[in-house]
């Protein structure tokens, strides 16, 4: 095989970032404003002017609508907003539409208007239900809110997810159990748990430059992770990616896009598309990507063209988030590459490790092999990419 | 044309600290004498390398002609404008050698610097005449009164004969031009007598092969004649010869007492020796004296990254001795990284342009070991070997006297500084020589002490601890036993030869820690912890261990994290280009460098 053989999918995922949140939270770096609700208009004229800049049309089967908070845009800014997007984009029948959440934004009016739009997946940025735990992290809702929001909406949505964090300073082992059951015992269908973070540009960054200690110890984290394993598992989630957990047939499509190599729009501030063999990333700044679109230019903070070898690559390594790996058939199809440009002695030891396994059909983690993920991703990335010059 | 007369000749140099306007004077001088049209000019046109114009400082000496009428007579001036870094210094030594006076600059703000009196001293040796210039004049902050008085103070200079002037503004030029038709004296010559030039620069040109530089001592050249040069004996017939003016500027003959250079089809320039006589074939015209070699104060080893071509860094290094003779290479190898080259710089200036025209010019990724200086080891044998680098030292057993190289530092600041920078070369094994007040306000430290405590930092140390104003300057002056050891590095508990250091043995442990603490930052994680050790012989002295991968478990990754990973990664890959692995352990360029770490405040 070669790479005039590689297949170019079209894209069927479109992600739109809504760049909108009453408060900053102290951990977070996404591309957002605070409290400037009057730049909504704006931005939604802007959005509706950079999806026309793109010949983007078709039939999709993933829409995910991320922030920032879009849930903070009222009824009819929402509706505009998905007129805007439909426009352009036919959500097939079967097709999955996200919505990100805040519990405190969501009342039974809200609610119906999102279902009215066809949102099926309400993804919740729940964090914790423990209120010390809510209160370092700077979020504006209480346990009590999540609740409500998971009642109100149960009735309306195909799935609900909720978003856990865990390894926040002083977390104990019970802090953290508590935090899983109590999600489990919401019944949703999905929950995501990611370990804290700390971000260059927050102030969680800035207060661990000034040595003030945010997060537990690697240790502590990795048990915290092994525990999020085992009591999920057990009430009858299953791990398809390392941070993510769902009851059979919820597992998000729209993020299984983005580890499989499929290709997807996106529009809003510092949303980042992959269309035929381009990566975008858009200006992250709210006002300039509105000021760019005012003044008819694409909010473009960088573009990328891949060669179908670095497809290949980055499927290969995204791929291996997946707990099924990376398929290799589809790898093939996709990228022209085959197993032999595998790079040999990095990828035995880490089999000799027990962290990766390799079979006909897929190359994925190990279970102690999730545990250094990045270092493994990263260690082949730059790997495959030194042997560029085998191949022609 | 007629023949120019030597009494119509001036032949000067200009010398002063860095920065203090030479180039720029040199513009003026160009301008004034109508060598350079206003239309052809542009600022420090003499510094013509890439590199120069990048860094806004002179790194070759440079000739130029300049024919001009003053007061009613022809006058032929030759200009050689020298570069103020300490590690060139060699340059304006030679320059001396080619003329009967020197343009000594002082800035009118900075005032008399670590230079401006090395420079003036080197001068005074060769008895040439001076010519003091203060510069700058207009600056706003200028005090040419008070510089005027430390020239004198210091240097012994007669505040009348001092010139005022801007080469930025053109200000007092032409008062300048008629001091150098005044008082430079012209060349003694006898055109006569049987052909002497001295070689005092070369320079290599792609399609003629070396440009040689000379200065007519006695007797003359014509083009066509067969020539030799005196110490290497060879014969050449001059293909080409003339004036920089700058641009090689061809003519039939060059008479005594003129500045020019011959093309005679020199393939290489190791065959020009500069300081050689160059005189008529087999003739017994005594040779000039000649200069002294430059002295390669630090050798570091230069390594091609792990993928890459030894031989391909062999043919750029030659490539680059041929524009550049004051570096030199041998091949060495080394356990840990294999073939490469141990490279020798007469500073570390010198050693970071070389590095950054190798990279520039071969697009070579390197990995260089740390600069290190000669030493001297006795054996118990009484044999003395010269140490160009730390694992060539004998077991302690075999070692009767280890010597290390010397310096004289001189360094000029204000008062205020004293304290610091007295703490500065106390902490560096200084031994004070002597103080003098350049004026009421400044003060010129003389201190003896290790090449090596000198040449790495100490310029940077001065300048942060007295606020930019403090300078320094410093020469060999030998070798002395001192209590010396070498520190071995271990990586996983085999030693890395190319990251052993020399120094005093009382400062061993500070600097083993300092080190190992410095690599651990520089070493990425691994599958496995690495243990990384200092050592004397088989005493552990400090011990760090770089941790095994974290366990770095649920970083979310969706769309923008991917691009972001993906950057991020790339970049690392380009980092991991300069780069070799010893054992399984892959060390990064910058962890060679982590031996220079002195472990003091930070
Ligand atoms: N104000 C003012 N600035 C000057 C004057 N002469 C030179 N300069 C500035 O001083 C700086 C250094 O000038 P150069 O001519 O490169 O100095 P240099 O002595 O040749 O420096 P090196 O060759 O590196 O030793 C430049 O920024 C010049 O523009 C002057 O008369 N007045
Ligand atoms: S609500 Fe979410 S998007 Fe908004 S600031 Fe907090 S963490 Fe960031
Ligand atoms: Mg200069």
């Amino acid at each position: 095989m070669n790479f005039s053989d590689a297949k170019i999918p079209a894209p069927t995922s479109v992600y739109v970032h809504v760049p909108f949140c009453r408060q900053r939270c102290g951990y977070c770096n996404f591309a957002l404003v605070a409290d400037r609700d009057y730049l909504i208009k704006d931005f939604l004229t802007a959005l509706e002017s950079e999806m026309m800049q793109y010949e983007a049309t078709g039939a999709i089967d993933t829409l995910f609508l991320g922030g920032g908070t879009p849930t903070l845009l009222d009824g009819d800014a929402l509706t505009q907003l998905c007129e805007s997007i439909f426009r352009r984009f036919k959500l097939r029948a079967d097709g999955e539409f996200s919505i990100e959440a805040n519990p405190n934004d969501l009342d039974s009016d809200k609610i119906k208007c999102l279902r009215d739009l066809g949102v099926n997946r309400l993804s919740l940025g729940a964090q914790s239900f423990n209120a010390l735990k809510l209160d370092f992290l700077e979020r504006d809702h209480d346990a009590a809110q999540i609740y409500q929001a998971i009642d109100l909406s149960r009735a309306h949505f195909e799935s609900i997810s909720l978003d856990l964090m865990f390894g926040v300073r002083g977390e104990t082992a019970e802090v953290w159990q508590t935090d899983l059951d109590t999600a489990i015992s919401t019944q949703v269908q999905h929950i995501s748990t990611y370990e804290l973070t700390i971000e260059k540009g927050t102030q969680f960054w800035n207060r661990t430059n000034r040595r003030e200690r945010l997060k537990t110890n690697e240790n502590n984290n990795a048990k915290l992770y092994l525990l999020a394993q085992e009591r999920l598992t057990r009430a009858g989630f299953h791990q398809y990616e390392i941070s993510n957990f769902a009851q059979p047939q919820h597992a998000c499509r729209h993020n299984q896009a983005y580890w499989n190599g499929s290709r997807y729009w996106a529009f809003g501030p510092g949303a980042a598309s992959f269309v035929g063999n381009t990566r975008r990333i858009n200006h992250a700044g709210v006002i300039r990507y509105i000021r760019e679109l005012k003044q008819g230019r694409l909010p473009l903070a960088d573009q990328e063209h891949l060669t179908h070898r670095q497809i290949g690559i980055d499927m290969l390594v995204f791929g291996l988030r997946q707990v099924s790996g990376c398929n290799l058939m589809r790898w093939q199809e996709f990228s022209g590459l085959n197993v032999q440009d595998l790079p040999t002695t990095i990828i035995d030891r880490f089999i000799d490790a027990g962290w990766i396994s390799l079979d006909s059909t897929a190359i994925r983690l190990t279970q102690s092999g999730l545990l250094f993920a990045d270092a493994i991703c990263s260690e082949l990335f730059t790997a495959m990419d030194k042997i560029r010059g085998q191949v022609k | 044309m007629t023949e120019i007369e030597p009494e119509n000749i001036r032949n000067f140099c200009i010398i002063a600290h860095i920065d203090h306007g030479k180039s720029t004077l040199a513009d003026r001088l160009l301008e004034f004498t109508g060598t350079i049209t206003k239309r052809e000019m542009q600022d420090q046109v003499l510094d013509d390398m890439e590199l120069e114009r990048a860094r806004g400082i002179t790194i070759k000496a440079r000739a130029v002609c300049m024919n001009t009428t003053w007061n009613g007579r022809p006058y032929e001036m030759n200009l050689i404008d020298t570069p103020g870094h300490v590690d060139f210094h060699y340059e304006v030594s030679r320059s001396l050698a080619c003329c009967e006076g020197a343009l000594l600059l002082v800035d009118a703000f900075q005032g008399v610097e670590a230079q401006t009196v090395a420079n003036a001293y080197a001068a005074i040796d060769q008895d040439l005449v001076i010519i003091p210039v203060i510069n700058k004049i207009d600056l706003k902050h200028q005090r040419a009164d008070e510089v005027a008085r430390e020239m004198e103070q210091v240097l012994g200079i007669n505040q009348d004969e001092i010139v005022r002037c801007s080469a930025k503004a053109g200000i007092g030029i032409k008062e300048l031009i008629d001091a150098i038709v005044d008082r430079v004296p012209p060349p003694a010559t006898n055109r006569g007598g049987d052909l002497q030039a001295m070689i005092f620069d070369s320079h290599y040109d792609d399609y003629r092969g070396a440009v040689t530089y000379i200065r007519m001592m006695n007797g003359r050249i014509e083009k066509g004649q067969k020539i030799q040069f005196k110490a290497k004996r060879t014969i050449y017939e001059v293909q080409e010869l003339g004036h920089f003016k700058p641009k090689q500027t061809p003519r039939q003959k060059l008479l005594g007492g003129q500045v020019g250079y011959l093309i005679c089809n020199i393939k290489s320039l190791e065959d020009v020796q500069i300081g050689d006589t160059v005189v008529r074939p087999n003739s017994d015209t005594p040779a000039l004296p000649g200069y002294i070699e430059p002295k390669r104060m630090v050798y570091c080893g230069l390594y091609p990254s792990d993928g890459q071509d030894f031989s391909e860094l062999r043919e750029a290094l030659t490539k680059l001795r041929l524009n550049d003779p004051s570096f030199e290479f041998q091949p060495e190898s080394s356990d840990a990284l294999g073939f490469g080259f141990r490279c020798g710089f007469l500073g570390l200036l010198h050693m970071e342009i070389i590095q950054q025209r190798l990279e520039q010019e071969a697009d070579i990724d390197l990995v260089q070991t740390a600069p290190n200086v000669t030493y001297e080891i006795v054996t118990r044998s009484g044999e003395v070997l010269p140490i160009h680098r730390p694992q060539e030292v004998p077991n302690a057993g075999d070692i009767a006297e280890f010597r290390q190289p010397m310096v004289r530092v001189s360094l000029i600041q204000p008062e205020e500084y004293l304290g610091a920078v007295m703490k500065l070369c106390q902490e560096r094994r200084g031994i004070q020589l002597n103080t003098e007040y350049l004026s009421p306000t400044r003060i010129m430290l003389t201190y003896r002490m290790p090449l090596a405590e000198v040449i790495y930092d100490l310029h940077d140390k001065l300048k942060s601890a007295t606020r930019g104003y403090g300078t320094m300057d410093y020469e060999l002056i030998g070798y002395e036993p001192a209590d010396l050891v070498r520190i071995d590095i271990l990586v996983n508990g085999n030693r890395v030869d190319a990251l052993s250091i020399i120094c005093n043995r009382g400062d061993a442990d500070r600097r083993g820690r300092a080190v190992v603490k410095k690599l651990k930052e520089e070493i990425d994680r691994h599958m496995f912890d690495i243990a990384v050790q200092a050592a004397i012989g088989s005493r552990v002295i400090a011990r760090e261990t770089v941790k095994a991968y974290r366990k770095n478990v649920t970083a979310k990754c969706y769309g923008g994290d991917i691009s972001r990973k993906r950057k991020l990664w790339q970049k690392q890959k380009e980092g991991k280009k300069r780069m070799k692995s010893i054992g399984s352990v892959d060390i990064p360029q910058k962890a060679f460098m982590a031996v220079l770490d002195r472990g003091e405040e930070r």
